[in-house]
């Protein structure tokens, strides 16, 4: 940690851009089906003649980006929870904001209330109000014995609604028919063969909106990560840095899970291994875990989709299957 | 969460199988029918299974089903019968309250199973898988209900419907099809296709069409959309069990222009068959096959 | 100059834990807060630091009420060092002690090398220069104080930056909660000595809160007395700390006495104050 900061930070965001630039240019490279690169780039052939120009720019191209979108979204809104609630194991979604968004899914696809508008299926709106819902009442609830935002309220309030909606999921789950079940099911497994560009277009405000917010955050974090007095004390203003972190975050996660389903442990591992490279600095920590985490949810999607090809893996299993043995690795070496 | 999602999951693909796991205790596959077949024609049968139900009451053997499945509507006399449950949830007690002497279940309902052997009462295990299948349990069910003449009849007219379709589309070229039997509303997304196992398979291959996923050997595909524009089905079919009205029927077909490269897009033959016959391995295959059949080829049924 | 008024402070929905308090931090020197568990000490200092608004009465800083001024402004006068410091995650010494240079920058200024000149500067200051790059976690105990000492020192810019020792002095303030509480006794005297040093050195001021009487008596050279949530006494250690006052505020028979050696006040407590029938 000899070198000055502005060193650090300027080779980090190289070295990690180059990675998510890497992935995103090869992912759509790559797949199932071996198409023609000459002939998808063709100006002369119409686009709907052109089938190698549809699999590279409406199959695999939107599900790049999706994967981009959602990978950044998930890694960073790790670090900025990991940060507020002072502990590494946090994940996007200890605080309920996936469950809520699940519940939204399940209920869409249950009860057939759909808000296709935009082009944009039918899950990822009411996901979104789910999240939404979730995050709402976790914020009321622990704000309501504290005037500023208590972070152990914050976790209860959490886990509670994550086990309150898991008990709805169940009993909505119980009104599902097969088709409906497997649908969920597919979901809650994460999906980014979104096959058009609308929500990724509908997502891009609050993806925006989120990175601004967390680039303001940066410094803060690293002052919490003291404990919220010695952060108070060096001129920090705790409850605002605080609901910032909560609100942008909770957002992240839930436009995130609006666009791929709630796929796991991306949320964790990543920020993890961010750290090991470049220290805990959040400065470092919260640019490289988003293009790190874009980079690591696209290569996870190519494996799921090319390794059994035709059939095509859901991409939380890939992400379980990385990051349950790294978990247990991190475990394991921990004095 | 992710529990529930693991054991749904288990459930689910043990259904896919035949046979289901062993359950606890001694350790004996029951065979398809238990106790064996006795000579007293049951009189109280209770149903679970929507393709079955379709069976008994064509086989005549409608008056002595006393109640059905969750999922059941037809014929439309089920209509008035109670309900017990379906593949996930049984319920157990009210099927038991009914008094049945004989009970339709599916292979995977162990538990349902051991419960019912543990009342005496007499079970019949179902298996779903392909088109032959439906003929085989429509004879062995005709057995169980003391109505073999009617299930030869049964089977024997629908066979000869099949093969006049056959006959009729014989010779013609089989279009690349997509089957399509469960997706999102709108969108072109979740979308599950038929592979190259199980009836449906085998009624559009009876109809003419070539199922662009046959050499997957699952009955369920999830056809991502790689796939399918790499698949280029000629025609693509839509299966529903429950009927849309004509506008949203027009704004699903409309979804596929999306994916404009598709032959099946360009020659606008992007079909949905929005009836329950479709879907059920039961009596109404032949009506389905022809229907599947008139929408592959037109031309052979002027 | 750091004065209370009259504070009145009681947690959400409790009794009140200061009862009026009113006393002041002077320009140069120690001041120590002096009273038994529950006295309402580390309240006292968070109401000091402005980390807490009082219910009532004030606290003024050169006369200017803290709630009129700016956390940031408030953050580069006066630093805190708590009782404890526990990290979420592995930073080192020479990060921690640059997280006492947030008030002097803004939203998005990284530290530059006047800030990590400062910053190793203060380490100096405290002896803990070399431990710049190790990992906080992994210093003992009076190593992580030191270092904390030094993040507050960097915080307020009582360091030697300047050759001339006469531009040296500077008018922060430091406020230390319970310093020597996790501390063996080597590390007590270590604290002891680096605290004199600095002030001589920096002439900044010095606030301690204590339950430590030979620590305080060793230190300051004014007390207040905090009993209960009301000050008992203040004024200069000589005048304050008798055994009449300590009886007051312990419960406690105590010896007084001016030590040989060491030439500052030194107590032995002797037994309980036992309760004698009127």
């Amino acid at each position: 940690m000899t070198a000055p900061l502005g060193r650090r930070l300027a080779l980090t965001m190289t070295g990690f851009g180059v990675l998510a630039m890497a992935a995103v240019v090869t992912a759509p490279l790559v797949g199932s089906t071996s198409i023609s690169l000459r002939r998808a780039f063709s100006t002369t052939v119409p686009f709907a003649d052109n089938p190698d120009a549809q699999i590279f720019f409406i199959a695999r191209l939107p599900r790049t980006l999706a994967g981009a979108l959602v990978g950044s979204m998930l890694a960073s809104s790790g670090v900025v929870f990991q940060g507020l609630l002072r502990n590494p194991l946090a994940t996007p979604f200890t605080l309920g904001v996936s469950a809520g968004a699940a519940l939204g899914a399940m209920l869409a696809i249950t009860f057939g209330w759909t808000f296709a508008f935009a082009g944009i299926a039918a899950a990822p709106a009411p996901s979104f109000v789910g999240s939404l819902a979730a995050v709402a009442i976790v914020y009321a609830l622990a704000r309501a014995r504290h005037r500023g935002l208590s972070t152990n309220v914050l976790l209860l309030a959490g886990v509670t609604m994550n086990a309150f909606f898991s008990a709805l999921i169940l009993f909505v789950q119980y009104f599902a028919n097969f088709s409906e079940t497997y649908r969920i099911l597919h979901w809650l497994m994460g999906d980014l063969d979104i096959s058009s560009y609308e929500p990724i277009v509908t997502a891009l405000p609050l993806v925006a909106l989120s990175l601004a917010v967390f680039a303001w955050l940066a410094r803060p974090l690293n002052l919490l990560s003291l404990d919220t007095e010695s952060a108070a004390t060096r001129g920090l203003d705790v409850p605002r840095a605080q609901r910032a972190a909560f609100l942008s975050a909770s957002l992240a996660t839930g436009a995130a899970v609006s666009v791929g389903g709630p796929i796991g442990f991306i949320g964790i591992v990543v920020p993890h291994l961010v750290r090991l490279l470049v220290g805990p600095d959040h400065r470092l920590v919260l640019p490289a875990s988003a293009l790190f985490g874009a980079a690591f949810l696209i290569a996870c999607d190519v494996v799921a989709r090319t390794v059994m090809a035709p059939i095509e893996l859901p991409v939380g299993v890939i992400t379980a299957l990385v990051g349950g043995p790294f978990f247990l690795w991190l475990l394991v070496r921990k004095r | 969460m992710r529990i529930v999602a693991a054991v749904i999951t288990i459930l689910l693909s043990l259904s896919a199988h035949a046979g289901g796991t062993a359950p606890a205790g001694p350790v004996r596959e029951q065979p398809r029918s238990w106790p064996p077949a006795r000579s007293v024609v049951p009189q109280r049968i209770v149903s679970l299974i929507p393709a079955v139900t379709e069976m008994l009451f064509a086989l005549g053997a409608g008056p002595q089903v006393v109640a059905v499945g969750s999922f059941d509507t037809y014929p439309p006399e089920v209509k008035k019968l109670p309900r017990v449950g379906a593949l996930i949830d049984p319920d157990v007690e009210r099927i038991l309250s009914l008094h049945p002497d004989l009970v339709i279940v599916f292979a995977t309902q162990t538990t349902l199973r051991e419960q019912l052997g543990r009342a005496q009462i007499p079970i019949y295990v179902y298996n779903h898988a392909g088109l032959a299948d439906v003929f085989t349990t429509i004879r062995d069910v005709g057995a169980r209900v003391g109505r073999e003449k009617a299930a030869a009849d049964l089977t024997s007219r629908l066979e000869a419907r099949i093969d006049a379709v056959r006959k009729r589309i014989a010779g013609r070229p089989r279009p690349r099809t997509l089957i399509v039997f469960d997706r999102e509303k709108l969108a072109l997304r979740g979308i599950y296709a038929s592979g190259g196992i199980g009836f449906i398979h085998d009624m559009v291959d009876a109809a003419g069409g070539e199922n662009v996923f046959a050499d997957v050997k699952q009955q369920a595909v999830q056809a991502t959309t790689e796939l399918i524009l790499a698949r280029r089905p000629d025609v693509v079919l839509e299966l529903r069990a429950d009927p849309l009205d004509a506008a949203t029927r027009a704004q699903e077909v409309a979804v596929w222009s999306a994916l404009s490269s598709l032959p099946a897009v360009r020659t606008s033959r992007v079909y949905f068959l929005d009836e329950q016959k479709t879907v059920v391995p039961g009596p109404r295959v032949a009506e389905a096959v022809e229907l599947i059949a008139r929408t592959l080829h037109p031309t052979a049924f002027k | 100059m750091l004065r209370a008024s009259d504070v009145v402070f009681a947690y959400r929905g409790r009794r009140p834990v200061l009862r009026g308090v009113s006393m002041e931090v002077p320009e140069s020197g120690f001041v120590g807060i002096l009273g038994p568990n529950g006295s309402g000490k580390t309240t006292l200092l968070r109401t000091l630091a402005g980390a807490v608004r009082p219910a009532s009465g004030r606290v003024t800083l050169d006369e200017v009420d803290l709630g009129d001024i700016s956390r940031q402004v408030i953050a580069r006068r006066m630093a805190v060092v708590p009782q404890e410091t526990h990290l979420a995650f592995d930073y080192s010494v020479i990060e921690v002690v640059l997280m006492g240079r947030y008030p002097h920058l803004s939203t998005f200024e990284i530290e530059g090398p006047e800030d990590l000149a400062i910053a190793r500067s203060a380490l100096a200051a405290t002896g803990t220069l070399e431990l710049e790059h190790r990992a906080f976690d992994t210093l003992s105990g009076g190593e992580k104080q030191r270092v904390i000492i030094a993040s507050a020192l960097a915080q307020i810019n009582a360091v030697h930056l300047k050759v001339d020792a006469r531009d040296a002095s500077n008018d922060g303030i430091l406020l230390l909660d319970e310093p020597t509480a996790a501390l063996d006794l080597a590390y007590q005297l270590e604290l002891a000595a680096v605290l004199r040093s600095l002030q001589e050195r920096l002439q900044i001021a010095i606030a301690i809160s204590t339950h430590d009487l030979n620590f305080a008596a060793g230190l300051c050279r004014t007390l207040v007395l905090l009993k209960d949530g009301e000050v008992l006494a203040s004024g200069s250690t000589d005048d304050v700390l008798t055994p009449d006052r300590i009886r007051a505020l312990y419960g406690v028979e105590a010896d007084v006495m001016r030590h040989p050696s060491t030439g500052r006040l030194t107590i032995v407590p002797l037994r309980r104050t036992v309760e004698t029938p009127a």
